[in-house]
């Protein structure tokens, strides 16, 4: 009978008089690895007193501490979380009660502290759903997620009666930058520096009109500029694999599509895997697997280049094609021959002409060995996929959001041009490589030899580096 | 809804502030009978607008050492707590008196020189307006005090409190609170935070001498018509809710700010944009005029981003939230049900989570 007023209650919360009402306000701080959690418990007066009995069973106007602590553990067991789909342990912390005569005058209010300890860390979009089954006579509840400098609260969607709520949250670097000036249109935020939050924003509004659009669509460009030029998206690898291979032009711009768009389609695909299909896979493996995959290609990659840097296969072939795992296939098989070809054997075009000139001065007889491995398009292909493989935060969250909002189709177009961004920066960083390498192999300063050390730095650096990536996915999946 | 441009015009604050002061006067008259003498504000105070135009950083100090110099050594070591004591820059609240301890003198305990010398004090760290507002909330205790027979309510259980020894240089505080509202006002140097304060009023509409007095009204009527004058579309981004809640960032949640939700300035028409910039410089404008230029200028420059959010029926004088939130401002007004019209019970929060207590204590 009391769990149906109650339930009854419930669904009229904030219609409920404020000295019947027993107020459940939930602050809930998402954050890397654990999500705070305080619920604030205000009783009336009028149903002060049967939250007094449930806190102070024996009546002795003394609420102690394991009394506190034995209430608040009922609480907490009536509270439900649940991080991308998966149910996740809420532990209690601490509880404060104020003194009993606050609380029997209608005025206390007693505070749980508790975490969810087993939250993702993952950087990327997450979505708590909490839920607050704690339904005594009067119940009404309240619930906001609170910021932190680790976590961008997105969106925050709550039933009527606020007992629960769905709040997506990204983890990462990125920090919403407000904006600022004081111009009367609606595009008065251009003049400011782009930020994820702003394009959050656009994208939640619920009619657009063309020029907001269009404004939408080239913040998501710059957007993907400013983004590009942090740290990450493989910019290291495709610098340390694009000097160390002796890459062209072409490749260059190769590369930097291949990146960009394996960074688009691996958006959308864990954007729509995150939002349709997550209840068939585990939401919190799949950026660990992505990077482990990632890793895994980058250190092959590696490996490849190092093995053709130490290892003078080059004077026996056949012990190379023995030793090599990836010299089954004909296009690796070319590949070992490049350094005696000067040339790529599959592609002739007029940017090849260049490099024999380059090759043929380190070409000397004792260094022929320790040529750059030559760019091969499964190579490209490899550093490509696995720079653009792990969909970034900002990126995902404004996918998520998108279709969250019904506005898919903005969302994918917004994807693209913050993708054409990146792609813009990485192939721009690409030609700007190739021709300084181009450019410091004619100055000739380095010495003769320079070519072939460069090419060892660079395939340990390519090496080293994939090992990051696999140890930290394989870090995060472990989690 | 008579009043409802009482404070929007600035030419008429003195004239407010001369009638809120008589009307505290007599508030405190009507039901101090009973209880210890309550020394009211001074009809005779000197005008607000003079002393604020002029007002220095100094000023402020000047007029708290005055204040400090008519207390006994007793009374100074009530009202002064240690530069830095966390614990009592915090120790505020909207509850009433004995629910809720308070430290600090009282001011049903204050000779009325000595209260004189504190409501210089607040005039000389408010604007005109704010210090209207804030007396008129006061006020609304004593009203509510005398119409519910309570002695644990009334404008004599307010307390003040000096943190640190008020310093040009130093950031010290000083503290009035009690039931329905609390200002506390901290300066360091030039600077000047009159975040967080507790902007509250019950009941939220009295009459003196059948002149009709809403400490909030402007509020309340500026927000309706925002929120009225927002199309079907951004209406519905903007009202979250059919029923107005709680206060989220009340007394107590200091330190934490929450995401913005609603509808940002930046969805608004210009007219909606000016309306909205306008509600929020009545916060921003709590102090004098020398201190409120930057503080209305940063509200100003952050306007884009500001939301709006409102829970609650949008019919003008119906029981209704409104929430403010920005890089800089928290601003929520709830109006609370407790044994009578929650249209007349106003709970109201006014922060900046990035400078509450001048970034002293989070």
């Amino acid at each position: 009978m009391l769990t149906t007023v109650g339930v009854a209650f419930a669904l009229l919360p904030a219609a409920a008089h404020p000295l019947d009402a027993y107020l459940q306000a939930a602050y809930l701080t998402p954050a890397p690895g654990a999500i705070r959690l305080e619920l604030a418990l205000s009783p009336g007066i009028l149903v002060a007193p049967a939250a007094l009995a449930d806190l102070d069973p024996d009546g002795n106007h003394q609420v102690t501490t394991a009394e506190a602590r034995a209430y608040a553990d009922r609480i907490v067991n009536r509270l439900q979380a649940h991080v991308d789909d998966i149910p996740r342990p809420i532990a209690l912390t601490s509880v404060d009660v104020p003194p009993y005569r606050t609380l029997q005058a209608g005025y206390g209010t007693v505070r749980l502290h508790a975490t969810i300890p087993d939250a993702p860390s993952t950087p990327g979009p997450h979505v708590l759903v909490f839920r607050n089954n704690h339904a005594p006579p009067g119940a009404a509840y309240q619930v906001n997620a609170l910021l932190t400098a680790d976590a961008q609260v997105i969106h925050q969607q709550r039933e009527a009666a606020q007992q629960q709520s769905r709040i997506t949250y990204t983890l990462g670097r990125s920090t919403p930058v407000p904006c600022t000036g004081d111009a009367s249109t609606p595009m008065e935020c251009s003049q400011s520096m782009p930020s994820p939050a702003r394009l959050a924003e656009i994208v939640q509004s619920r009619s657009l009109p063309p020029p907001v659009m269009l404004f939408a669509l080239a913040l998501a460009a710059l957007l993907g500029v400013l983004h590009a030029l942090t740290p990450g998206h493989g910019k290291t690898l495709m610098a340390a694999y694009l000097v160390g291979t002796g890459g062209r032009l072409r490749d260059a711009l190769t590369l930097g599509a291949v990146v960009t768009f394996t960074h688009t389609a691996s958006v959308i695909a864990v954007g729509l895997l995150a939002l349709f299909a997550s209840r068939f896979l585990l939401p919190g493996a799949l950026v660990p697997t992505l990077e482990i995959l990632s890793g895994a290609l980058v250190v092959a990659v590696g490996a490849h280049m190092l093995r053709r840097r130490t290892t003078p296969h080059t004077h026996e072939p056949a012990v190379a094609a023995q030793t090599d795992p990836h010299a089954h296939g004909p296009h690796t098989a070319a590949a070992q021959t490049e350094p005696h070809e000067h040339g790529h054997a599959e592609q002739p075009h007029p940017a090849a002409h260049s490099e024999p000139r380059d090759h043929a001065r380190a070409n000397q007889p004792d260094t022929a060995a320790h040529q750059p491995a030559r760019v091969t398009q499964r190579g490209l292909v490899a550093m490509g996929v696995s720079g653009g493989l792990v969909p970034c935060p900002e990126a995902l969250g404004i996918m998520v959001l998108a279709v969250g909002v019904n506005r898919t189709v903005l969302g994918l177009g917004l994807i693209a041009c913050f993708s054409l961004g990146v792609a813009a920066v990485l192939i721009g960083l690409g030609i700007a490589l190739v021709r300084s390498r181009r450019l410091l192999a004619r100055s000739n300063r380095l010495g003769p030899r320079w070519p072939a050390r460069l090419a060892l730095i660079s395939a340990l650096v390519v090496t080293a580096l994939g090992t990051g990536l696999l140890v930290r996915g394989i870090g995060a999946a472990l989690q | 809804m008579q009043g409802q441009d009482r404070f929007p015009v600035r030419r008429r604050s003195r004239i407010w502030s001369s009638a809120a002061a008589v009307l505290l006067l007599s508030a405190a008259a009507g039901c101090g009978e009973e209880s210890a003498p309550a020394p009211p504000p001074p009809a005779s105070a000197p005008a607000p607008a003079e002393s604020t135009s002029a007002s220095a950083p100094n000023a402020i100090v000047a007029a708290a050492t005055a204040f400090l110099d008519t207390l006994s050594a007793d009374e100074r070591d009530r009202v002064l707590f240690d530069r830095g004591d966390k614990q009592q820059q915090q120790r505020w609240s909207n509850l009433p008196d004995g629910i809720y301890d308070r430290a600090g003198l009282m001011i049903g305990d204050l000779a009325r020189p000595q209260t004189d010398a504190f409501l210089a004090l607040m005039r000389a760290t408010l604007s005109p307006e704010g210090y209207t507002r804030v007396l008129a909330e006061w006020a609304a205790d004593d009203v509510l005090a005398a119409a519910e027979g309570r002695t644990n309510l009334g404008t004599r259980l307010f307390r003040i409190a000096l943190i640190g020894e008020p310093s040009p240089t130093e950031p010290w505080q000083w503290q009035f609170g009690g039931h329905h509202v609390s200002i506390n006002a901290t300066l360091t140097g030039a600077a000047l935070s009159l975040t967080p304060s507790f902007l509250g009023a019950q009941p939220a509409t009295y009459t003196n001498d059948g002149t009709p007095v809403r400490p909030l009204g402007d509020l309340t009527d500026q927000a309706f018509a925002l929120v009225n004058s927002l199309d079907a579309g951004t209406r519905r981004r903007a009202v979250l809710g059919s029923t107005p809640i709680d206060l989220v960032l009340g007394a107590g949640q200091d330190c934490r700010s929450i995401a913005p939700e609603g509808l940002p300035a930046s969805a608004m028409t210009p007219a909606q944009r000016a309306a909205f910039l306008a509600l929020i410089s009545e916060y921003g404008s709590l102090g004098n005029p020398r201190h409120a230029a930057p503080r209305l200028a940063q509200l100003r420059a952050d306007l884009p981003g500001t939301h709006f959010a409102w829970y609650g029926p949008t019919t003008p004088g119906s029981a209704a939230y409104f929430r403010i939130t920005g890089p800089h401002v928290h601003i929520e007004y709830s109006p609370r049900a407790m044994g009578g019209d929650a249209v007349n019970h106003i709970h109201g929060i006014y922060r900046d989570p990035t400078n509450d207590y001048g970034g002293t204590v989070c």
